[in-house]
């Protein structure tokens, strides 16, 4: 019988004050209104954004340990909708995303005079779509968030829409993102022909029931191959290499600030779908799911790393670097199924917890290096930063070392409780490959530091930073520093997330 | 079920044919006289200034896009036109949030000028 | 039954073919639209009634629309000087032959367990006769079931349908526009 749940509105609360907060956003949009009114609205979106990570957490508290909460139960008595705290953390890693990357937003609308309330609007809309791939327990509704999400960082992506990169790198997004959108449908219609359901529990009963009658081999074709088309397309989003391809052009022509964006909250958010689906519905295929993405996840760290040593601007070299991070989170995933366990699934909260700060903090320096018709992102712009800004050289110089994984930096505990989980369940290559990679990566963070602290370089005009850019760049270097004093704490915060 | 759609496939059927039987009757009664004016797009109209070919405004690019979106909006109010009487008021709530949303919609690309056309 | 299954599937297939080989882009999309109506055809010939208005009223109607205005946007003088074929072409077209041999045999000799949908094929049938009784708007007709099963069990995704909605709005004009 179809039913909702008898206090929907509590649970879905964030949900629906973030819809009423973005249509508020669209309307100063749609309004003729002054310059003022729109850098009003930036601090206007950051309240919001606390508000709903409020709304959350007073959930998160309130919801017992280990309970899926289903809020839409369909007539066949399957869940569409599930609330938990798996679902809630994830929730709140893609709000912390957004906040972070709106408050380094300020100086870069700023210098392109970019000012609009679309911004702030597809901003939220994203973390809406977001939210709703967290919290979604069909093929469906998952699919619909994802859209929301892509739709909007499509059109993030060529905010700039003047500049040829932007457009260009947005374009290249959109044509594989749709492509990867089909893709997930095309399987989806042959697992719904094949199962005659979307339900991600009605699968995995399914194809256990298969499963355990012949094996493997008893899998019908049609299935099997929806099943390829959808983890495929899975990976697609979350930049697994080989199908990484529009990562650096995306990352590259998109403003700074939403490339921010783009690293960190589609990240997690691809990774809660990815967990949900794997977890909740292909978890009986695990034999012949882990050997696959153990090939995917090490050419994903290998390439990634080796990739963004060739790069010789900075933001395609995060780009490159950020598939790697993909590819040690995927390796959290890679463990929890081997092992079936949540240790797994909690080093990857941990992991994009974490790499918000650095990630972010990383972008926000080179915000603060652009100015005067300098994108700030080259190589060069970063010569002599120590002796022309000394606290910023700092502060990145923490960001790369922390994403390179050096002790005592907050990067190095991410990569440590991954390593550890891996080593747990005896995936050794993984965590070698893991480690070794780990090495490497330090070589080209290390360049960055060693063009701003010993090269000498040409006398540029000062450097502006702005209140707001100032702000998140210090809460980002306490938190990268300080991360290792609290690490208990988050951990067994970050352990209530679990799936199982 | 398919049965039931044999009368929509004659009417097809009669509408594709109708054009070329026409024509081919056509040539049997019709005297045919040669004249440079037959050729020209609009024999009584206006006269051609030029090619076809060539770019056209953006503007109707946004009209277009604005008027697919409603379009698919259309496609889900039909079925709960169908099924009223099934959903009632949930079904109306509902569908009147659907709206609500797409109102906004409406409204943002009413301000922005989507739909006006001088520039 | 079969036999007009067939002739549409071939149908459809042939045009498709057309819409990539023809050399002008207002050919090319006029095939595209025959192919689109010839495909809500199909969907009328397995009883997916919804799903063809659907097809009809979107596909042909919208998309094609976008459709055409992509071709009007381009200037349409570089067709001829294009090369319209690749070295690859020969390449691409002896691996898709390959994946489609594949794909195909494997499909056809593999079984679609598909209970749901047999299941409420026979409750129909057991049904038919006192609905026939009904009023036509009454009866369980297809319009009818996939009402129910958008609005009752997908209705979370069906409202954020409209949050996707109002995102393609501001995208589409947002991008479009001049600044203001």
């Amino acid at each position: 019988m179809f039913s909702l749940h008898p206090s929907w509105t509590h649970l879905l609360t964030p949900e629906i004050a973030l819809l009423c907060f973005s249509i508020i956003f669209l309307v100063i949009a749609g309004l003729k209104g002054d310059k003022n009114l729109r850098k009003g609205s930036l601090y206007l979106s950051l309240l919001c954004l606390l508000f709903t990570l409020f709304f959350v957490i007073q959930l998160f508290v309130s919801l017992p340990d280990k309970e899926h909460i289903s809020v839409i139960s369909t007539s066949a008595g399957n869940a569409s909708l599930l609330i938990d705290k798996y679902s809630l953390l994830f929730k709140m890693l893609v709000i912390l995303g957004g906040f972070f990357s709106l408050l380094v937003s300020q100086k870069e609308l700023d210098e392109e005079n970019a000012w609009t309330g679309e911004y702030f609007a597809l901003i939220l809309f994203s973390i809406l779509g977001m939210m709703v791939m967290a919290s979604g327990a069909d093929l469906l509704t998952l699919w619909v968030g994802l859209e929301t999400m892509a739709l909007s960082i499509y059109v993030l992506a060529a905010y700039l829409r003047r500049k040829e990169s932007s457009v260009e790198g947005a374009l290249k997004y959109f044509i594989l993102g749709a492509l990867s959108s089909g893709m997930y449908l095309y399987g989806v219609s042959f697992i719904y022909g094949a199962t005659s359901s979307i339900h991600l529990k009605v699968l995995r009963a399914q194809l256990g029931m298969m499963i355990t009658r012949g094996g493997i081999e008893n899998i019908p074709f049609p299935l099997a191959f929806g099943l390829v088309l959808l983890v495929v397309s899975l990976l697609f989003k979350i930049a697994i290499v080989p199908f990484h391809f529009w990562t650096p052009d995306a990352y590259e022509g998109a403003t700074t600030p939403v490339t921010a964006f783009m690293s960190v909250a589609p990240k997690a958010a691809g990774f809660a779908m990815l967990g949900r689906i794997f977890f909740v519905g292909l978890i009986p295929l695990y034999d012949i799911l882990i050997p696959l993405l153990m090939l995917t996840a090490l050419l994903t760290m290998v390439w990634g790393n080796i990739a963004a040593m060739l790069q010789s601007n900075a933001k395609r070299m995060l780009a490159y670097s950020s598939i790697a991070h993909a590819g040690y989170m995927l390796s959290g995933v890679i463990a929890a199924l081997k092992a079936k366990t949540d240790e797994g699934i909690t080093a990857v909260l941990f992991y994009l917890f974490v790499y918000i700060f650095m990630n972010v903090g990383a972008f926000s320096v080179i915000i603060a290096l652009k100015g005067n018709g300098e994108e700030g992102d080259r190589m060069e712009d970063f010569t002599g930063l120590f002796k022309r800004k000394p606290y910023l050289a700092i502060f990145m110089t923490f960001f790369l070392l922390s994403l390179g994984g050096i002790p005592p930096f907050a990067g190095f505990l991410g990569k440590f409780f991954i390593f550890m989980s891996l080593v747990h369940s005896e995936l050794y290559l993984l965590a070698a490959v893991l480690a070794i990679t780990s090495v490497i990566s330090i070589y080209y963070y290390y360049r960055i530091v060693c063009n701003m602290f010993l090269k000498e370089g040409v006398e540029k005009p000062q450097i502006r930073e702005g209140f707001l850019l100032k702000s998140a760049l210090i809460i980002m270097t306490v938190v990268n520093l300080f991360l290792i004093l609290f690490t208990n704490r988050i951990f067994s915060i970050m352990e209530k997330g679990s799936i199982f | 079920m398919a049965i039931s759609y044999i009368g929509v496939g004659f009417l097809l059927i009669i509408g594709l044919l109708m054009v070329p039987v026409t024509m081919i009757l056509g040539k049997f009664f019709r005297p045919s006289k040669f004249e440079i004016s037959k050729l020209e797009p609009y024999e009584c109209g206006i006269e051609v200034k030029d090619s076809p070919k060539g770019r056209i405004s953006v503007h109707f690019y946004i009209v277009a896009v604005v008027f697919l979106i409603f379009d698919v909006e259309t496609v889900f109010l039909f079925p709960w036109a169908v099924a009223f009487d099934k959903l009632g008021l949930f079904g109306f709530i509902e569908v009147g949030i659907f709206l609500l949303l797409l109102i906004v919609a409406y409204i943002y690309a009413y301000f922005k000028g989507a739909l006006r056309w001088e520039e | 039954m079969i036999v007009f299954v067939v002739l549409v599937s071939v149908l459809i297939v042939f045009f498709s073919i057309m819409v990539v080989s023809l050399k002008h882009p207002i050919s090319s999309a006029v095939s595209l639209l025959i192919a689109f109506l010839l495909l809500a055809i199909f969907y009328l010939l397995y009883g997916a009634e919804f799903v063809a208005a659907v097809q009809v009223l979107i596909y042909a109607g919208g998309i094609m629309v976008l459709y055409l205005m992509g071709v009007m946007f381009t200037d349409s003088e570089w067709i001829k000087i294009t090369r319209q074929t690749h070295l690859q072409a020969w390449l691409a077209l002896f691996l898709v032959l390959v994946f489609f041999g594949y794909f195909g045999h494997k499909l056809y000799h593999s079984q679609y367990p598909a209970p749901a949908v047999k299941r409420t094929e026979i409750s129909i049938a057991k049904k038919s006769e006192t609905e026939k009784k009904l009023p036509y708007l009454q009866r369980e007709t297809n319009p009818r079931s996939v009402s129910v099963a958008l609005f009752k069990d997908y209705i979370y995704p069906f409202e954020i349908a409209s949050v996707l909605l109002t995102v393609a709005v501001v995208g589409g004009v947002f991008l479009a526009k001049k600044e203001v």
